[in-house]
């Protein structure tokens, strides 16, 4: 067996607590997008794509159902004899003082030390699991490699005005880290962080042993441990990527990222057969679109049935709308049925849901109507809980 | 049911030559993602059956391209699972008729087996058959084997094998292929039986010559073997002929058949996993009664058809009463109606293709393209 040159390590706990409804028995990770997919398989699609099959991922929120989509990592091409996907969830020790929940995105790298001490990598790509983008590990690890970098950091151009709420690299000339700024008031650069990391082992482990030590430590990347790195001048590159790249903290930029698919050309091609997205499979059949239906500019996945009208929309698998319902700038969430005559716009529905015959949910501007897993809508307008 | 061991024949003639001579007649696309062998092999392996002995045809490349290590059929085990049993020079020199020689010849598969049953089976048919029911019937009825058989058989079928039972489900008769009518007891060729008596009867019939299990062995022995009818009423549709072909794939095109035929309870029919995107729908798009397959951009006029995965249909092109295949590209403002359009076809922009349901128009898979 090769040694393992590198590994990732991707952060999977968070709670995604601005998603409402969607995040409340749920990792963020978990959350589907799409069509067909959850957040995480664009990471793990990614490392797949990018080479890298040794993938610890780190849960602690709400885990059960990521576990279970997860798997053995087949779905990912993980279930090789060379590496794998393997759950991280804290755990007990022996010394029980330190026995506590990950602290920060810091700590959970900093408890799970061990395990990459057991696969003895000597690079360490740290990723967020719940970011949409395409995004090849090989060439930012190319980009380390020649920099002879210590730490590498994926930033990418925001709009000068949004700078203020990112984190922020300024670089020399050749892209070497002179300043971080953490949501500055006059930021320096644009080159904001997307929370992508190659680290090289030592230096990983060396600054998580001496963080772990600091009593004020928020334990955070971006907060604590590359602001220390760098005041101990630390070799630091930022790797600039370009292309579509969104963190959906958000229920209307969730929305809004998959309204982004409908465009003709969109930034993120999910049709590119050399760089797939690869996801849990369900044995559909193709979908249906019935005789009266209306389909335009819109995603619609396999197992779906449509008999009225939908537009702008993104229907998932499993789907039913009935004939004379209307979908419009919404995203309906697998398993969930429109009933004759329903109408449905500016909405996230969520999974099993039944919208009555009849039934109006309309969302408006900002404002997208969220409507959590398992419910039930009826034309007076109330949501009742599904019962099973 | 691991009581019972799978073996499924697939060195069938091919009916389907006008629109793939090159490929096995198993492995032939059919509804949008899947091959003909994948409705066989699901049935099988949805009922719980992990070892299944595969009869390939001469031509395997593709279906084995397919199949692989039958991960996807849940397969690709340590203990059992799938087992390729590839023709051998002799098969490929001197082609006979019938399938006992084959079944003899791989008779150390049958035999190393400790299972009680075995369940042997064509691919010509598109069903989905639950044989933890057909195992029921098996065992109610104290059988010795027990033939799967449908009466719901479309006109376009032309030969089939006739069924007939008495008031037990007992089969009285089963005919040599010959001229069916609408209603006729159609034998699947689809067989449970005990695994001791299937191993004495090919060996039996073997030493005398014979050709055909079903014909010269079932057939000729309904007295002295308690062989019964199993009545399956689901959806089926043999595949004999392109006409048989085209046909049963617009009968797709029925949300109830649809829903019969992919979602019977817990059963699904599992296929090779190509992860591709969801469908997309650009402004043009005018879909109507039709099956589409993640990965397609469509931006024409799609009316009574079937597009596989990865199809690309332009702007006002016109598809119509069309099975295309995958991968193919439809250019712009091209009309094809009544086309079937094998696996990385190239339709001109502007391009007019016509057939008809009892003449579609074949184009042949074309090698090489992106």
């Amino acid at each position: 067996m090769q040694k393992t040159e590198c590994m990732a390590m991707i952060l999977a706990g968070g709670k995604g607590s601005r998603l409402g409804a969607l995040t409340k028995s749920l990792a963020k990770p978990g959350v589907m997008f799409g069509g067909k997919y959850r957040l995480i398989d664009f990471p793990l699609s990614n490392c797949h794509n990018s080479g890298i099959n040794t993938v610890g991922i780190l849960t602690q929120y709400q885990p059960l159902e990521l576990n279970w989509y997860i798997g053995n990592g087949s779905s990912w091409e993980m279930d090789s004899n060379e590496g794998g996907t393997f759950v991280l969830p804290p755990y007990m020790r022996d010394d029980e003082s330190s026995n506590k929940w990950y602290q920060g995105t810091a700590d959970a790298i900093y408890q799970n030390i061990n395990f990459i001490d057991m696969i003895d990598p000597e690079y360490v790509l740290v990723l967020s699991g719940d970011h949409i983008y395409s995004m090849n590990y090989a060439k930012m690890l190319a980009f380390h490699k020649k920099h002879r970098a210590a730490v590498t950091v994926a930033t990418m151009a925001v709009p000068w005005e949004d700078a203020p709420s990112f984190g922020i690299m300024a670089t020399n000339q050749n892209m070497k880290i002179t300043e971080f700024q953490e949501k500055p008031k006059q930021p320096k650069s644009n080159q904001a962080s997307m929370g992508i990391y190659i680290f090289n082992k030592d230096v990983l482990k060396r600054f998580l042993n001496k963080d772990a030590k600091e009593a004020n430590s928020e334990h955070d990347f971006g907060k604590n441990v590359i602001p220390a790195m760098l005041e101990a001048n630390i070799s630091m590159y930022a790797f600039p990527y370009e292309g579509y790249w969104k963190d959906v903290g958000t229920v209307k930029s969730l929305w809004a990222a998959n309204m982004d698919l409908l465009a003709e050309e969109p930034a993120l091609n999910l049709y590119d057969k050399t760089w797939r997205i690869f996801s849990g499979n369900r044995d559909l059949p193709p979908h249906y679109i019935g005789p009266h239906a209306v389909v335009q500019t819109s995603l619609i996945a396999e197992g779906a049935s449509v008999m009225g009208r939908v537009a702008h929309s993104v229907i998932f698998y499993n789907t039913i709308v009935e004939e004379g319902a209307v979908v419009i700038d919404s995203v309906i969430l697998p398993g969930t049925v429109i009933e004759k005559g329903a109408v449905v716009e500016h909405a996230i529905i969520g999974e099993r849901c039944q919208i009555r015959a009849n039934a109006e949910i309309k969302g408006e501007g900002t404002n997208i109507y969220l409507l959590g897993n398992d419910k039930e809508i009826y034309p007076e307008g109330n949501e009742v809980l599904k019962s099973s | 049911m691991n009581e019972i061991l799978g073996l499924i024949n697939m060195r069938e003639d091919n009916p389907l030559k006008k629109i793939n001579a090159n490929r096995p007649f198993v492995a032939m696309p059919f509804a949008g993602k899947y091959r003909l062998c994948d409705f066989t092999l699901s049935a099988f392996v949805d009922a719980g059956i992990n070892t299944v002995g595969l009869l390939t045809p001469i031509e395997a490349r593709s279906l084995m391209d397919h199949i692989r290590s039958g991960k996807e059929w849940n397969l690709a085990r340590k203990m059992g699972g799938l087992l390729y049993l590839p023709m051998d020079s002799e098969d490929v020199m001197e082609p006979v008729k019938g399938d006992i020689k084959a079944l003899h010849k791989n008779m150390a598969f049958l035999k190393r087996s400790g299972r009680q049953y075995l369940l042997y089976s064509y691919c010509d048919t598109v069903h989905n058959i639950d044989y933890e029911r057909v195992l029921e019937f098996h065992r109610q009825h104290n059988a010795d084997a027990t033939v799967v058989f449908t009466n719901k058989v479309n006109k376009q079928v032309k030969k089939g094998r006739v069924v007939t039972t008495d008031e037990d489900d007992r089969i009285t008769e089963l005919s040599k292929p010959k001229e069916t009518a609408v209603g006729d007891n159609i034998c699947m060729s689809a067989i449970l039986i005990d695994r001791h008596i299937f191993i004495d009867a090919v060996e039996y019939a073997f030493a005398k010559d014979e050709e055909s299990f079903f014909d010269d062995v079932i057939g000729q022995h309904l007295d002295n073997l308690r062989v019964f009818g199993y009545n399956y009423t689901g959806y089926s549709a043999r595949i004999d002929s392109v006409p048989a072909y085209y046909k049963a794939s617009m009968d797709l095109l029925d949300i109830k058949t649809w829903r019969n035929l992919f979602f019977n309870g817990e059963l699904r029919i599992h296929t090779k996993i190509l992860d591709e995107a969801p469908a997309k729908y650009l402004a043009g798009a005018m879909v109507a009664n039709s099956m589409v397959a993640n990965g397609c951009i469509v931006d024409g006029t799609v009316e009574n058809s079937i597009l596989s995965r990865q199809v690309k249909v332009g702007r006002n092109a016109v598809i119509r009463n069309s099975i295309i295949m995958q991968n193919c590209v439809i250019g712009d403002d091209a009309r094809l109606d009544g086309v079937i359009c094998d696996k990385n076809g190239a339709i001109q922009a502007g391009a007019v293709l016509n057939g008809t349901p009892e003449k579609p128009l074949c184009i042949a898979k074309f090698a090489l393209r992106d």
